[in-house]
């Protein structure tokens, strides 16, 4: 409801604002279904989720700019200039199965914006136009803040839910079937360049432990009189190209190592000063 | 074959208590059919080289392959596998025929332990190894290749040991005197490189060559190359890689045709009194009595090219203990090492040593047949058995080495002098 009456001031300015009204919500659709895909997995674009504390990204939206090709001509490389830092940087865009596609931080206003596809400027004839004051014919797109109020609602929902708690440290005693389990906390952080401080690093957990197969070496093996000494028991698969190490003792190393030979086994030890 | 008097061994085959095993009445043309691509090919053409006629043949194959070919060659692929076949022409080739026809990899263990040195350890260190691993044999690697170029065994810690022993022995102010184990600490020799003792060995004209054998030929070869060189561990190497898998001995062939035999044949020499079929050594016995010294014994450990030496009383030949070279290889644990002492005592003192597991002594009758004697050798892992009489008096020796030789050359040898021709049907 909040998208139609921000529309409905450019319907007082008659018919052809009518028509850029209809392009805006075409895109504002395709934006807020990159958005759902998005969101759940962040993987090195544009930070989602908004921060009000920074300044330097306070305001500016994320805008997803579209290249369409057919399989019948597939262009091999394709970037995008725009008005948003007076023509200055041709950004190259990502191949995509169907498309060439682009992220790029906005601040909201009006912008205009040119293809360059295989070293040819182009415009995309789905998108907005307009002519600049030297008659040339540009792409053009209006970016308003109400088009990503999606993106704060669904930033609020996570705040409040068990994951938010749980990955704020809040409320650790109190569980309940929302409360996720270590590799479902894993997919909901993100990775930064910024270095936890002292405090975060002895809240974190320790190393994951060594899997227990490994801690059965084939040598510390009692075996039976009546073996044979060249003879070991069938190795677990888990154990076979690993290297263990005795204690060096009288500056005498030992190395073993058990590897696979067609059906058989041969475990090798190595004696090595050192 | 009576097999419901007494107990079953391990092998249904076989019965403890069956006073003689009854003559096999070959009524059949007994064959081995094998795989062309599996047999080793140095069997193949031992086979050939001994006369026998190899036949191939085209079986059924029962298992369906997934192979992409043409349609109709893929048709004729998935229905035939050719296969060689080779007559059994009287039942002593039998064991000869099965080593010709498996490869070295057949008679692996599962896991197979190998102990390795870089030429640059010490000797002592590396003795040291080889005893808390129980094992006999390691092999020499080259220090900056890894490449394995020799081995080194408890033959060459009693070298070690004799050579130090009669060193002392020509200094008048040393001599009589034990040998301590600081002493021995102390002394250039324990902290010789392995390199420099091969060195040692190969000015003195002792040093035994390298020799080693791939995965993929025949265990025949192998016998072969143990009783020509007379050695007891032979290297079983992989020809591409240049690794080492494992080590082979007399002890795992004769464990191999073991697991074999109830499958085939069974020759009529194994139901012969050893003393008739002329197994082992019967004259010229070599022995030491309680009292001799221990130096003298290890002389005739070495000189005569012997594993072990029977213990017997000075008048009536009565065996009562065995002296094995691996005994002769703890002595270094002990505090003093003294090679003057008695045998007997070193003997008492070597059943002292912890942990480590000592072979007694192993006798049959003289008139034991080959196949109880086999079954002895299978269940005391032993590798020599003295044959006595009814009063434990020694009468021969028969060593690991000799039943594998008669079982596996000596029909080669038969063969070669008989040239007859194979049978046709």
């Amino acid at each position: 409801m909040g998208n139609n009456q921000s529309g409905g001031p450019d319907a007082r300015y008659g018919g052809p604002n009518d028509k850029a009204g209809l392009r805006r919500h075409r895109m504002m659709s395709e934006t807020a279904k990159i958005a759902g895909q998005v969101l759940p997995n962040p993987d090195g674009g544009p930070p989602m989720i908004f921060d009000d504390g920074n300044e330097d990204k306070s305001g500016e939206c994320p805008v997803v700019f579209r290249w369409s090709f057919t399989q019948n001509a597939q262009p091999r490389v394709v970037h995008i200039v725009g008005s948003w830092d007076n023509w200055q940087t041709r950004i190259p865009m990502v191949k995509s199965t169907n498309d060439f596609s682009t992220i790029i931080d906005l601040q909201p206003g009006q912008y205009e914006y040119k293809f360059q596809v295989d070293g040819s400027w182009v415009v995309d004839d789905n998108q907005g136009k307009a002519q600049d004051v030297h008659g040339n014919e540009n792409n053009m797109i209006n970016i308003q803040d109400s088009d990503f109020a999606v993106f704060e609602a669904l930033d609020e929902d996570f705040q409040s839910s068990t994951a938010g708690e749980v990955l704020r440290g809040e409320s650790e005693s109190t569980k309940n079937h929302d409360t996720p389990n270590d590799r479902e906390l894993e997919k909901l952080r993100s990775f930064t360049q910024e270095i936890p401080s002292m405090d975060m690093l002895r809240k974190a957990a320790g190393p994951p432990v060594i899997p227990p197969q490994l801690m059965q070496v084939l040598l510390n093996k009692e075996t039976p009189e009546s073996c044979d000494p060249n003879v070991l028991p069938e190795p677990n698969h888990v154990m076979l190209n690993h290297m263990y190490a005795l204690s060096i003792k009288d500056s005498v190393m030992v190395l073993s190592s058990t590897q696979r030979y067609r059906k058989k086994f041969v475990t090798t030890l190595l004696y090595k000063p050192v | 074959m009576n097999n419901t008097t007494g107990r079953l061994r391990r092998n249904k085959a076989t019965t403890f208590e069956s006073p003689s095993i009854p003559k096999a009445f070959f009524d059949l043309q007994h064959h081995f059919i094998f795989s062309k691509r599996k047999a080793p090919v140095d069997g193949i053409e031992a086979i050939q080289r001994d006369g026998a006629s190899i036949s191939e043949h085209a079986v059924v194959k029962y298992a369906n392959d997934e192979r992409p070919d043409e349609k109709e060659k893929q048709d004729l692929e998935n229905m035939f596998k050719t296969v060689l076949r080779i007559g059994v022409q009287n039942s002593d080739i039998v064991y000869t025929h099965l080593l010709q026809l498996s490869q070295c990899y057949e008679a692996m263990a599962r896991n197979n332990k190998l102990i390795v040195f870089t030429n640059d350890i010490s000797v002592r260190k590396a003795f040291n190894g080889l005893i808390y691993n129980c094992m006999r044999t390691g092999l020499v690697a080259d220090s900056q290749t890894l490449e394995i170029t020799g081995v080194l065994s408890v033959t060459d810690f009693i070298m070690v040991l004799m050579m130090l022993w009669k060193y002392r022995e020509n200094l008048d102010e040393l001599k009589g005197t034990p040998l301590s184990h600081e002493d021995f600490r102390q002394m250039d020799i324990a902290y010789m490189p392995i390199s420099r003792w091969k060195g040692c060995l190969e000015t003195k004209g002792q040093l035994k060559p390298f020799i080693n054998i791939g995965l993929k030929e025949s265990i025949f070869r192998a016998v072969e190359l143990l009783t020509k060189y007379r050695i007891h561990r032979l290297p079983v190497m992989d020809e591409k890689t240049g690794d080492c898998a494992y080590i082979l001995t007399h002890r795992r062939i004769l464990h191999y045709i073991w697991k074999h035999c109830a499958l085939l044949p069974k020759p009529e020499c194994l139901s012969q009194r050893v003393v008739d079929l002329e197994i082992g050594s019967w004259k010229n016995l070599i022995f030491a009595n309680e009292q001799t010294p221990l130096i003298e014994c290890l002389d005739m450990l070495i000189d005569n090219n012997i594993s072990g030496i029977p213990i017997v009383q000075k008048n009536t030949l009565k065996v009562l203990e065995v002296y094995t070279r691996f005994d002769a290889a703890s002595a270094a644990f002990s505090d003093h090492i003294d090679l003057s002492v008695s045998v007997t005592r070193a003997i008492q003192e070597r059943d002292y040593q912890n942990g480590i597991r000592r072979d007694g002594v192993v006798t049959a009758n003289y008139t034991t047949t080959l196949w109880s004697l086999i079954e002895i050798f299978i269940d005391k892992n032993v590798h020599r058995i003295f044959m006595v009489d009814d009063r434990t008096i020694l009468k021969g020796i028969i060593s690991l080495s000799d039943v594998i030789e008669f079982l596996v050359l000596r029909p080669t040898k038969k063969n070669g002098v008989t040239t007859g021709e194979p049978m046709e049907k």
